[in-house]
């Protein structure tokens, strides 16, 4: 996306502009309504997120800008087969009815803030805790990484070249990172709440402009029939095992993300986090199914395109509903603030949550005398030193090591068990969930990394995720040393 | 329905979400192919399954 033409002149640029800056005036807002300083204050908006709030930072978190850029290039590749991402995210969801309800009620009573400190109330082994921390931060910091890249691209898009790739990632982060210091969670779910109505506009207005402007689905399938047939060819059964896998991938790794289980903590009471997350049952259909019918608009408009002609593929469909006069620049604007909120309000939560990790699981650890002002002010300095980091890596990392930073869900996957079965089997043992989730690990990062590093190992052997494989060998090896450890007395 | 038997029950039609009983090139139903359509119907229904035991077998204090 290196094109010097402007999508945006500059009153669209100054709007952009104005909206951006605008979060920092949230921010500002957010720390005003401080109630006291503390790690839970800070981290969970006192756990005393209602129901507006946790729905839409809980909608605008899971949807980043993967899902406007990233979903419907995916859907002009493959076609049809790109529905499975409505039932990826429907599947976390459906996780979180396993999983959410106990844990919510844990969390409340005994004062958790971070994922890894139900892993440690639970099991009670520091090696076990600080491990599945570390997986939750290597998936943070990939996520963050990625989704940097994605936002100074963005940047040069917009603006045509004007605003150079490393610029925009500093700008942009740097407003996050302020208005995330300012008021931690409070300020992040307040301009998620903002983000996300923006985002579910942007979508539902796409959606419906492409319905009366080319026809919707009668039009895709009669343009695709005629350039690429090939698409209309159901799943073989490779297929359908990556099909279930990925379902897989969503249920057990999306829906363990550290920010989205923080967000759980932070509701006023069940039943508000009872109703977020009935409405959010519902978000894959209007969010995600849409993209991916923008996928295959462009599909059946613009065949063709290569891989990176492909991730432009929402761009193209809205330069030619531009040209056709169907959206004049309000709606460009619009679709480019939301691909940006979607971005930011991912980055913000991820960067937030990895802060809350490093200060309560690791440092507070090694200082356990610190004050729970200290432990914030410090969360702040880390949230600061992180961001920095990240944005110097975003813009140095050479391009074979972003291939290494496609591993997330492989990684946050292995610590599913020690959640869900740590929820439901009362006996089960800190040591059966280490050595699995060490030897699960051990396998699906080892596959991918020689995958992407040129070995000739398939990522997904026999059509399933390399991560299901590592969970699959995570389970069995739990299995056999509890079968093993079982006392017969018992 | 229990707790238990309701997450089961949507774990069956999670499962089932995968169009499996599709391996010949399809008919055109409603401007989809009919495994398109039986993926994109499975979602939503999956979604109102989720939905449903939401509502029905997770009881709050606030339900109360």
């Amino acid at each position: 996306m290196n094109s010097q033409t402007a999508l945006l002149g500059p009153g669209g640029i100054t709007f952009l502009c104005i909206y951006i800056l605008s979060l920092i005036l949230i921010g500002w807002l957010g720390k005003r309504a401080r109630k006291e300083n503390s790690l839970s204050d800070f981290y969970l908006a006192g756990r005393g997120m209602g129901l507006l709030v946790l729905f839409l930072t809980l909608y605008a978190t899971q949807y980043s800008g993967n899902t406007l850029v990233g979903f419907a290039g995916r859907a002009y590749r493959e076609g049809y087969q790109a529905l499975v991402l409505v039932t990826l995210l429907s599947s976390a969801v459906g996780a979180f009815i396993v999983y959410a309800p106990k844990l919510y009620r844990l969390s409340k009573k005994y004062n958790f803030i971070t994922p890894a400190d139900y892993v440690h109330f639970r099991f009670k082994n520091t090696r076990l805790t600080l491990f599945a921390a570390s997986l939750c931060l290597m998936a943070l910091a990939n996520y963050i990484l990625t989704n940097l890249k994605a936002i100074g691209y963005i940047v040069v898009s917009v603006t045509g070249g004007v605003i150079p790739f490393a610029y925009g990632v500093i700008a942009l982060s740097f407003v996050m990172v302020i208005y995330e210091t300012m008021g931690g969670m409070r300020s992040v779910a307040w301009t998620d709440s903002l983000q996300g109505i923006i985002l579910m506009f942007g979508v539902i207005t796409i959606f419906i402009t492409i319905q009366i402007e080319y026809g919707g689905f009668e039009f895709i399938y009669n343009a695709i029939q005629a350039s690429d047939p090939q698409k209309f060819i159901p799943p073989n059964f490779t297929q359908k095992l990556s099909w279930l896998s990925t379902i897989c991938l969503g249920f057990f790794g999306i829906s363990i993300y550290p920010h989205a289980v923080q967000r759980i903590y932070s509701a006023n009471n069940e039943g508000t986090l009872k109703k977020s997350i009935q409405i959010m049952a519902f978000m894959p259909i209007i969010t995600t199914l849409f993209m991916v019918v923008v996928g295959l608009t462009a599909l059946a408009l613009f065949p063709g395109l290569d891989r990176q002609g492909s991730e432009g593929a929402t761009l193209l469909v809205l330069k030619d509903l531009s040209q056709r006069g169907a959206i004049g620049t309000g709606m460009m604007v619009l679709f480019l603030s939301a691909t940006i909120a979607a971005i930011m309000s991912t980055v913000d939560s991820a960067l937030l949550s990895m802060s809350s990790i490093i200060t309560k699981d690791f440092y507070k650890r090694l200082r356990p005398a610190k004050s729970q002002a200290e432990l914030t002010s410090i969360g702040k300095m880390i949230s600061w030193a992180i961001m920095a980091f990240s944005v110097y890596l975003a813009i140095v990392l050479p391009q074979t090591i972003w291939r290494l930073l496609e591993i997330k869900l492989e990684l946050l996957i292995q610590v599913s068990p020690a959640i869900f079965l740590g929820l439901y089997y009362k006996k089960i043992k800190a040591s059966s969930i280490l050595w699995g989730m060490t030897f699960g690990t051990l396998f699906a990062v080892g596959t991918m990394v020689a995958n992407k590093l040129g070995v000739d190992i398939p990522a997904k052997p026999w059509g399933i995720h390399a991560g299901v494989w590592g969970l699959i060998i995570n389970l069995t090896i739990v299995f056999i040393l509890e079968k093993i450890k079982q006392d017969p007395v018992e | 329905m229990s707790t238990k038997k309701s997450l089961i029950v949507s774990w069956i039609v999670l499962f089932l979400t995968v169009p499996w009983w599709f391996s010949t090139v399809s008919n055109k139903w409603f401007g989809l192919p009919d495994w398109g359509l039986y993926a994109m119907t499975a979602a939503i229904i999956y979604s109102l399954v989720l939905s449903f035991i939401i509502q029905t077998v997770w009881k709050t204090p606030e339900d109360e």
